[in-house]
């Protein structure tokens, strides 16, 4: 039986491997042709709006999209841009009576542009460039001014032998298609490398409340200052900056294609459609506006970028500094436990021996050696005593198993004076935060109990360790005799370095007390997601 | 070795640094009714010794354990010795550091437990106390035992089993008494005050007289005197 059945099994496996290894990547690759030409036709129909003689536009974002295709999926889908530019100059030849060797050329330039565009941008910024950091830029702009420069010296030359443009007018045509393709380039380029590496994490960054505020004011205020003819256009860029502080590149590169869009709607709606008319004023202007409003927040979101990234990595360089620092405090604990305690309970041990003989030998326990032997006795003690602080200082991770635990076995070792009660009230459950979190609160409550041991005269401490969903507080109140905050604080109150250790773990410390009414020492941190 | 008098504590010394062994030996051998039979560096040397020991008729009474010992640490030593040997006391002998393993020895059915910064007569004092069937435990330790003693209102249902007569015994147990002396003092014969115990460990849920004696006092069925430390 199964020798019957197997052989058509195999066959319909070969066939299947053999059509899944040649058909299936083929249809998804004309797809993604397809799609990219639909896309870059997409881009040259809203270019087209701005559209000046011939196939000049003001703005002409397709050599930007097709820049950035190319950079970031591979020169493999060059077809994709050819198709698309064919789409476009088929129209021109048709509907504007191009001619079609001015038009071949232009496709030429274009795809020139594009190819030697997306070269340059590979090899002078390496793959997968998100715009977040500065040295990215000079070079993108350096790529791009010559991608365009190529398509616009190809296209000048095309249009002016094909006798769509005069000679005379050759230096404003190139000027207006280099300004163009890259004010068009400036708008797409960006926004997709912002976007295409983490498309959910750019999301993320923008679909906030704050971002939803940012880029509808870039968008009234784009509107708002294109319709009037006031000279007020610079008034978009407290808007634009804002997005660079707050929002990154996916913000920034969002919120210049939004005040791009508007720059060009509005402009193309008032004068109409730009054909068949001089080159005015105007269009230079939106180009330039274009220009400086990417360049600026582009520079800015990348610097801020940077400046967000040295801060993370300070602080995981200080974590990870920590964490070295509490390895080696672990290591002289167990050292100074393995050799010095030992040698010193033997000591002790050792005294006492001697002290027992020296009477039984019948000497003199006040005598000089009695005398010495106690000495000796005493001061093992005391270093004993001192040995045990420095190693409890060393040594223990005090929050081995929970803020709550430490904190609750502290107030027991604390061995409060007569008449202080401390009450260690949280939940035993474990808190969001990580070991270095907790370590840190535990300094802080043990600060603030000494405090309160100390200074305050009360006589209940309450410790309180609450767990809300995005922050835990740690409250220590006492009913002591509480001090004026106004009036400084001595520096034994250890206040400062409760501050300074919120600081450092991303929390805040605020103190409340007056004379006569207690103290409250309380410290909020944000809770943490994955506390290990 | 000459075998030793009943009056003198065989006491066995296991703790892996030289340095307190030859301390204890030298300390725990001056004084009159101690008398050091033997010195083990670690859980399983103890063991071996032991069993060599035991075959020679000459066991200790106590064994003075260190905690904190690898491979095999103390609180596994006296789980082990206990297993074998119930009759030998184990003080427990713990650093600053290792408190919280305290709690473990316990469990493991250590009797005694003295930090290694106590005065030396207490370590003495602890083997004493030990071999007379009665827990010495350092202040700062039984403080902190206490305190993790959990549950109460499961504790005070299960202070609700207790017969009358096994609450005398309890009170006794807290005080330090062995068993000998409970049956004097509640005038029932050795054997009879032995049962009472173990069935108020198994009533209780706990695993030694030491925690009885703890639990006892936490729960204000005596009063404790206050080591003197």
């Amino acid at each position: 039986m199964s020798t019957q059945v197997a052989p058509p099994a195999v066959r319909r496996t070969l066939t299947n491997t053999a059509s899944r290894g040649v058909r299936l990547p083929s249809l998804r690759y004309a797809a993604g042709v397809l799609a990219l030409a639909a896309a870059y036709y997409g881009a040259a129909k809203v270019g087209q709006t701005l559209r000046y003689t011939a196939s000049v536009s003001a703005i002409w974002p397709p050599a930007g999209l097709g820049i950035a295709a190319l950079y970031l999926w591979g020169l493999r889908w060059w077809p994709g841009v050819l198709l698309g530019e064919l789409v476009v100059n088929a129209h021109l030849l048709v509907d504007d009576s191009i001619p079609l060797g001015s038009l071949l050329g232009q496709q030429t330039g274009n795809m020139a542009e594009i190819i030697v565009g997306a070269l340059l941008l590979r090899r002078l910024i390496g793959p997968n460039a998100a715009m977040d950091r500065v040295e990215q830029l000079g070079p993108m702009l350096l790529a791009l001014g010559v991608a365009t420069a190529i398509s616009a010296t190809f296209g000048t030359i095309s249009m002016l032998a094909g006798g769509v443009v005069d000679a005379s007018d050759a230096t404003t045509f190139w000027r207006t298609w280099w300004l163009g393709d890259t004010s068009g380039g400036l708008v797409v380029l960006p926004l997709m490398l912002a976007w295409a590496q983490h498309p959910i994490a750019a999301w993320r960054r923008v679909s906030t409340w704050e971002g939803a505020a940012v880029i509808a004011g870039v968008a009234a205020l784009s509107f708002a200052v294109f319709s009037t003819d006031e000279p007020v256009r610079y008034a978009v860029f407290p808007a634009l900056i804002w997005a660079a502080f707050r929002l990154g590149p996916p913000g920034a590169t969002l919120s210049i294609a939004i005040t791009a869009g508007v720059a060009i709607g509005v402009t193309a709606h008032e004068g109409g459609l730009f054909s068949e008319q001089p080159i005015d004023h105007r269009t230079l202007i939106t180009q330039v506006y274009i220009w400086v409003a990417a360049l600026t927040t582009l520079f800015l979101s990348a610097v801020v970028c940077e400046r967000e990234r040295s801060a993370r990595e300070l602080s995981e360089a200080r974590r990870t500094e920590g964490g070295r620092a509490v390895e080696a405090r672990r290591r002289i604990a167990r050292d100074l436990h393995d050799s010095v305690s030992q040698a010193l309970f033997s000591t002790v041990l050792h005294a006492r021996t001697a002290q027992k003989a020296l009477v039984q030998d019948g000497g003199d326990p006040s005598g000089p050696v009695g005398r010495a032997l106690a000495t000796i006795a005493d001061l093992t003690r005391s270093v004993q005593g001192e040995i045990r602080a420095l190693i409890y200082e060393l040594h223990r991770e005090p929050v081995h198993d929970g803020l709550v635990a430490a904190l609750t076995r502290h107030s027991f070792d604390l061995g409060a004076p007569d008449g202080l009660t401390i009450k260690v009230r949280g939940p035993e459950s474990r808190l969001p935060l990580s070991q270095q979190v907790e370590t840190q609160l535990f300094a802080i409550g043990r600060e603030a109990l000494a405090n309160v041991v100390r200074h305050a005269e009360a006589t209940v401490a309450h410790v309180r360790v609450e767990a809300q969903r995005e922050q835990v507080i740690v409250e220590i109140r006492d009913n002591g005799r509480g001090f004026d905050p106004r009036n400084g604080h001595p520096g034994h109150f250890g206040l400062e370095s409760m501050r300074s250790r919120a600081v450092e773990v991303g929390g805040r410390v605020t103190i409340a007390s007056a004379p006569g009414w207690g103290t409250v020492v309380r410290v909020r941190v944000p809770a943490e997601a994955d506390g290990t | 070795m000459e075998p030793r008098s009943d009056e003198t504590i065989g006491v066995l010394v296991v703790d892996d640094h030289e340095v307190v062994r030859r301390g204890l030996l030298e300390f725990l051998g001056s004084e009159p009714d101690i008398d050091v039979v033997g010195q083990a560096a670690g859980g399983a040397q103890a063991l071996e010794l032991l069993a060599t020991m035991e075959s020679e008729g000459r066991r200790p009474d106590v064994i003075v354990m260190d905690l904190q010992m690898t491979p095999v640490d103390g609180i596994e030593s006296t789980r082990q010795i206990r297993a074998l040997y119930g009759d030998m006391k184990v003080v427990a002998l713990t650093s600053f550091a290792e408190e919280e393993r305290v709690h473990a020895a316990l469990q493991a059915g250590a009797a005694g437990y003295v930090l290694k910064d106590s005065d030396a007569d207490d370590v003495a004092a602890a083997v004493r106390a030990a071999h007379r069937g009665e827990v010495q435990i350092d202040a700062l330790v039984a403080r902190r035992l206490m305190s993790s003693i959990r549950h109460p209102a499961e504790a005070e249902h299960r202070v609700s089993e207790l017969t009358s007569r096994e609450l005398d015994v309890l009170r006794l147990v807290a005080a330090g008494k062995p068993n000998k002396q409970i049956a004097a003092e509640l005038a029932i014969s050795e054997r009879t005050a032995r049962t009472h115990v173990s069935r108020i460990l198994r009533k209780l849920r706990l695993s030694s007289r030491t925690q009885a004696a703890l639990w006892a006092v936490r729960e204000g069925l005596v009063e404790v005197e206050r080591e003197p430390r």
